[in-house]
């Protein structure tokens, strides 16, 4: 009888412990799901603070022809074997580099000329219409920035290994010229997905 | 009664594993050395992260920049994560957008160097975290 309870006990608490519930994580936190099939949001984080801190580093937008120096953004190649939104990327660089008031976005200019934000455009195009300056030249970006996204995959028994190889670019439309470059590549390795570092 | 010390000891281990906190000191070592102190909390995680220098600069015309060296006096290589939190003069977080956790690997009786660029030129104080992440109890 005591061994039967004493089982039952066993069997209970290890049912408690095998079920955890769903809770809130920082998102910049160490214990997130580290996973080998795609980039996490830790990836992101640290490919865009290292990218953006290299760039500071650089010293390029001290020499921008203006500042706060305006730039535009191009071409964000996903050409890894997983889909997701490269804005996972971009938008962390925007605000980071927006935060230091060295440069600033253009949402009326986008890559193919389509606008990112056409509401904006359309306000600009009416306000420069009223205000008689319609053929006015607009207010082109002093740069733009590229970036591609690469994967690379190894494995050796049951290890598996990815890498994620972040590049990115900065091109100063003046002369059309790479003006700074930055490349960041985040491996992670393991049998399975895990949680944390 | 027999595991009972397993137990103990184990729960000591994991009460263990709290981080460790390094912030410039009130006396430098010279220019671009502002001295520093460590806040140890963690014997173990600071045996292989012991900080032994800071320095720092200005990059970008206006943007403060800082880089910490820590020893590891462990004989095996070891991980850690660390983050870099930023404040401005008057001590209110600066928060970078990709600001994170990082891990990194530390070998035997090495000394690499941990940096961070200021989010913003208004952030002008600054202090490294550091966290374990190769607990004993993590193996």
């Amino acid at each position: 009888m005591k061994r039967t309870i004493a089982l039952c006990s066993l069997a209970s608490l290890s049912a408690l412990v095998a079920c955890t519930p769903a809770t809130y994580k920082d998102s910049r936190g160490n214990d997130l799901v580290v996973s080998l099939d795609q980039p996490n949001i830790q990836d992101f984080n640290q490919a865009a603070d290292k990218m953006v801190q290299s760039m500071m580093v650089s010293g390029v937008l001290e020499r921008a022809p203006r500042k706060p120096a305006v730039m535009g953004i191009s071409r964000i190649v996903n050409d890894t074997s997983s889909q997701f939104d490269t804005d996972q990327l971009t938008k962390k660089i925007r605000v980071a580099l927006l935060n230091t008031g060295k440069i600033e976005v253009t949402n009326t200019i986008g890559l193919g000329g389509a606008p990112e934000d056409p509401m904006a455009k359309g306000v600009q195009d009416m306000k420069d219409f009223e205000s008689g300056n319609a053929n006015k030249a607009p207010d082109l970006p002093d740069y733009t920035l590229t970036a591609k996204i690469l994967e690379n995959r190894a494995s050796a028994g049951d290890t598996r290994q990815v890498s994620y190889i972040f590049q990115m670019s900065l091109t100063d439309t003046r002369s059309g010229r790479g003006v700074w470059e930055g490349e960041e590549t985040i491996t992670k390795q393991g049998q399975k997905n895990t949680v944390g570092f | 009664m027999r595991i009972a010390p397993l137990i103990l000891a184990a729960l000591a281990l994991v009460a263990c594993n709290t981080s460790n906190t390094v912030v410039p000191g009130t006396v430098g070592g010279g220019p671009g050395q502002p001295g520093f102190q460590q806040v140890v909390t963690n014997g173990w995680l600071n045996s292989k992260t012991n900080v032994t220098d800071v320095r720092e600069d200005v990059v970008s015309g206006d943007m403060k920049r800082v880089q910490v060296s820590v020893y590891s006096d462990q004989l095996t290589s070891q991980n850690f994560s660390y983050r870099f939190e930023w404040f401005d003069a008057s001590g209110m977080r600066v928060q970078g957008a990709g600001e994170a956790w990082q891990s990194r690997q530390i070998k035997p009786k090495e000394t690499i160097q941990l940096g961070s660029v200021a989010p913003s030129p208004r952030a002008t104080q600054w202090q490294l975290k550091l966290l374990d992440t190769n607990h004993p109890l993590n193996q």
